[in-house]
């Protein structure tokens, strides 16, 4: 029933948003771009159209505006990944190539709330309706062949990050914020 | 009576006849010369054609002459610009430079990354399970299946992917991507479909890659273009540009030689027109001096556009001393015809000094024709023409200009009345002739002991530091590379020669420890050979795709699915290079085209990391090293050391020739020539002798002979002393002028000649007296 409704919101949500978007900048109405420390919980859902059921992983995730994100997945694999503007390297790897790369600029910027630094991939919108979603439309041709749209999600903190791919596949990452360690 | 003035009339028409065939001669070239000049570009500006051009030797011709065009057209249409992005405002001042750069009509800007990865996708798509990049076939090779497919699990289930080329279920292992981003060394293109944007290094910058479709020494070209940059430079003072490419270069050659045809030129012009008004004031001597050098500049030209088609602008700037030198002649014609006061006298006295010093001039010019460097032949025809022309109308035209006796009068008493007795005192000086011959032992000593050899390529340079560091740093920025230096592989077909480069990677990693990616740029990354893709195609089958034991079948496991979903691996389909490959392998590899001829190009990424001697290590048949700067200073030292066999052998043919001919007299002209080539290397060499210096030795050998001939015939006198002074002033004038030249080899020219000259013009009239005492007084 969750997937059905989350699957309704992956196809709605970039229609409401194509629909009602405003060009002005980011208001501060978005508190998670303040936040300069972070941690909690994540459920990463991937939907690979080749494959019969969805990819789900969950785990846990701690936000350092300083040091980057380390995202520890722990069902199930077990995996670590540290993103820092130095790099990305998964279980002590380092990962140089250009995938990896262009996500770790999108996940830093996600959390940071630092958009500018995407001024050159993608075009960055605030959604009228519903108040509380970003949308990132790639502007760069060879991004744009692979990612259709990634929605934003969130007021206080980022609730979820929706991306869709332009094969259909498509990737929800839910987060869940331990109120203890907001900062 | 009758018989008697036809006598008189046709022995005028006969007198008339040399001045009249010299004069239509003159005119025919003018009209030859005139219609060159309407014809088009007859103006070279390419600093390239100075240097040799067959410089690689490969089993046959036909390749050479293949490599050469190939990287002609490769490496000089071709311009890259390189922009920092500072913000928004660069975005926008980049956008204008970039509509100005497609409005001026030149430049067609290559839309390099816009729908890039579509047509390599859909090119190697057939052949995704066997093609491996180099790190994929290490890993594969390393790690069993098991690794395999747990390390493909981290993946899918991190949120940061690789980048895919291909759908999931037609590559699970993302092969494609990864052989993808190894063609592109990881470069972040990103291309929005107005500007190119790269990030490296944190540095981010926007490219405008640019052909012009023609000549970068095309001059109307080369001049839109530094304007376009110099205006977006003007606009934008805060906005770093970087440039390379063969236009900016070609345009600074261009600029530095106009720069000293006017420098040299005029100045030469100058100092001529000064002397001229100041000593002769007479119109009729100044017409005289005034066609004579016409006539010369005019011959010299058509002579080389007859030769050579086209005559290159350091020609000129260099032929410019030609004034200077040619000079000379209706110096001592002028001044013997004022003291003889009559013309067809003089031409007596003079003829058989000019035309020896004519010819010995001549003949050492003419030696600089066996030079490998076609723009010193061209400066060789150029001079010696110039000479010629300048001494035919010196006698033929001489009589004809002052054709009416006058009073002898002599110019300068100068040198009776002042001069001749101090060269007399230090001739008598106590063991003068030994001095003489110390100074020279020693000066030669100094020159065998100290001097080394310079064969450095910089001397044909002509680019200012800030443009060589400009295009260095777009070299490590785009991850470029040279086409200096590369291994060249030659095979009978096109496999054998891609099978011989993958050895040679083998090797060059073994040797050096280091991945073959970070030191070679070779066609192999994204056209392997057969036989490696056969290898790669049994190495995915057997680590990925076997039936139970394969990283696919495990892959599968841990997703809890059956393998249902994956497409079946096609069978081995060999990938061979055709006209239907993609134009963007010609950009990633500018030689990929010979691959038809059996030839295979691996450039050197980075020079520094490279070290030769690991090439002198690699033998492998049919492979060879090629290092063209390595290449082109072989060749300058291998033609020093000729031109200096050559100039001793001149020098031992003329010390000969001048017994014969002077007899004791020959001592002056012995003494001058070895004083002033010792004087010459002396002083314009401290960095080492380079083979400009050893041909510049040549023209002061000529100028030293046509000083120390006219002190033995007619004589040394004020007459030829006068016309002697006011030469070397002409000629120190242009020399001195070139000693300052930016283009090294210019400098070098022009110090010899300079203290070569200057030495000559001092030292002959004191050895003069020292030989021949007796009979000067």
């Amino acid at each position: 029933m969750t997937l059905t409704i989350k699957l309704l919101a992956l196809i709605f949500l970039p229609f409401i948003a194509s629909t009602a978007l405003s060009d002005k900048p980011l208001t501060e109405e978005f508190l998670f771009l303040s936040h300069q420390k972070a941690s909690g919980t994540f459920k990463q859902e991937r939907i690979i159209n080749a494959l019969p059921i969805p990819l789900t992983s969950e785990g846990n995730f701690i936000y350092d505006s300083e040091k980057g994100i380390t995202w520890n997945t722990t069902t199930p694999i077990q995996s670590n990944i540290n993103i820092s503007l130095e790099g990305i390297s998964i279980d002590g790897e380092r990962m140089n190539n250009v995938g990896h790369q262009l996500f770790r600029e999108l996940l830093l910027a996600i959390f940071s709330g630092n958009f500018s630094a995407l001024n050159n991939q993608f075009k960055v919108q605030e959604a009228k309706e519903p108040k509380n979603q970003i949308l990132l439309t790639p502007t760069n041709k060879n991004i744009a062949s692979k990612i259709q749209k990634i929605i934003i999600t969130g007021r206080d903190f980022i609730e979820a990050v929706a991306i869709n791919e332009t094969n259909g596949d498509s990737t929800i990452i839910t987060l869940s914020l331990d109120p203890l360690t907001k900062d | 009576m009758k018989s008697k003035k036809d006598n008189i009339v046709k022995t005028r028409i006969v007198a008339h006849r040399p001045p009249l065939y010299w004069f239509l001669v003159l005119i025919l070239y003018s009209v030859y010369s005139l219609q060159k000049w309407h014809s088009g570009t007859v103006f070279d500006t390419n600093i390239l054609s100075l240097i040799p051009s067959h410089l690689i030797s490969t089993l046959n011709e036909k390749t050479q002459l293949l490599i050469q065009r190939q990287l002609q057209q490769e490496t000089e249409q071709k311009f890259i610009l390189l922009i920092q992005d500072k913000g928004k405002q660069t975005k926008k001042a980049v956008k204008r430079l970039k509509s100005a750069l497609l409005n001026s009509g030149f430049l067609s800007l290559e839309q390099q990354g816009q729908h890039l990865d579509q047509k390599i996708r859909s090119y190697y798509h057939p052949y995704r399970y066997q093609l491996l990049s180099a790190e994929q076939r290490t890993f594969l090779k390393t790690h069993n299946p098991e690794e395999i497919a747990q390390h493909q699990l981290l993946q899918l289930y991190s949120p940061a992917r690789d980048y895919t080329l291909y759908d999931f279920k037609d590559d699970p292992f993302n092969l494609g991507g990864k052989w993808l981003e190894s063609l592109f060394d990881n470069l972040q293109y990103s291309n929005n479909g107005e500007l190119i944007h790269l990030s490296k290094d944190n540095s981010h910058w926007y490219v405008l890659p640019g052909n012009l479709g023609k000549s970068p020494f095309d001059l109307h070209t080369q001049k839109k273009l530094n304007n376009l940059l110099s205006d977006f430079k003007v606009n934008h003072p805060s906005e770093e540009i970087l440039t390379s490419g063969m236009v900016f270069h070609a345009a600074e050659g261009a600029k530095i030689a106009q720069k000293e045809i006017l420098t040299v030129g005029l100045g030469s012009l100058l100092v001529i027109a000064l002397l001229i008004l100041t000593i002769f004031r007479s119109t009729r001597e100044i017409g005289f001096i005034l066609v004579t050098l016409s006539a010369s500049a005019l011959f010299a030209l058509s002579a080389c556009f007859f030769i050579f088609d086209k005559v290159h602008l350091i020609t000129i700037a260099f032929g410019s001393t030609l004034l200077g030198i040619a000079i000379d002649y209706t110096f001592h014609y002028l001044v013997k015809r004022r003291s003889l006061g009559d013309a067809k006298k003089t031409n007596q006295a003079l003829s058989k000094g000019l035309l020896i010093s004519a010819a010995t001039s001549i003949s050492a010019y003419l030696i600089q024709l066996i030079s490998p460097l076609p723009g010193l032949q061209q400066f060789a025809i150029f001079i010696a023409s110039g000479l010629f022309a300048a001494c035919i109308t010196v006698l033929i035209f001489g009589p004809y200009f002052f054709n009416h006796q006058t009073q002898a009068n002599t110019i300068s008493k100068l040198y009776s009345k002042h001069i001749e007795k101090q060269y007399q005192r230090l001739a008598s000086l106590p063991g003068s002739r030994l001095l003489l011959v110390t100074l020279m032992i020693l000066l030669s000593t100094q020159i065998l002991s100290q001097r080394a050899g310079n064969d450095d390529i910089r001397l044909l340079n002509t680019s200012g530091e800030s443009l060589l560091s400009s295009e260095q740093k777009i070299m490590r920025i785009l991850n470029t590379f040279s086409t200096q230096r590369y291994f060249l592989i030659e095979g009978n077909s096109k496999q054998q020669a891609l099978q011989r480069l993958e050895t040679l990677t083998t090797k060059v990693e073994a040797l050096t420890g280091k991945r073959a990616s970070e030191l070679l740029v070779s066609p192999v990354s994204y056209m392997p050979s057969i036989k490696q893709q056969k290898l790669d195609y049994q190495l995915i089958q057997e680590k990925i795709y076997s039936q139970k034991t394969g990283a696919a079948t495990l892959l599968c496991e841990r997703l809890n699915t059956n393998c249902n979903w994956l497409s079946a691996p096609q069978n081995f389909e060999p990938l061979d290079y055709s006209n239907e490959a993609p134009k963007i392998l010609e950009q990633l590899h500018p030689t990929i085209n010979l691959l038809e001829q059996g030839v295979v190009l691996a450039f050197i990424r980075n020079q520094e990391s490279f070290n030769d001697h690991w090439a002198d290590q690699i033998a492998i048949p049919g492979v060879q090293y090629v290092d063209q700067v390595k290449n082109i200073s072989l060749t300058l030292k291998t033609f020093r050391l000729q031109v200096t066999q050559l100039l001793i052998g001149f020098f031992i043919l003329l010390v000969l020739a001048s017994i014969l001919f002077f007899k004791k007299k020959s001592l002056t002209l012995i003494g001058s020539i070895t004083i002033s080539c010792l004087s010459a290397l002396y002083f314009s060499t401290p960095q080492g002798v380079s083979l400009f210096h050893v041909l510049a030795l040549l023209l002061v050998i000529g100028i030293s002979i046509d000083t120390a001939i006219f002190y033995i015939t007619p004589g040394l006198d004020n007459d030829t002393w006068t016309a002697s002074s006011l030469s070397c002033i002409t000629s120190l004038a242009a020399f001195g002028l070139l000693s300052f030249s930016q283009v090294p080899i210019l400098h070098q020219f022009g110090q010899v000649v300079f203290w070569g000259l200057l030495t000559a013009w001092v030292t002959t009239p004191i050895i003069h007296h020292i030989f021949h005492k007796g009979i000067t007084q």
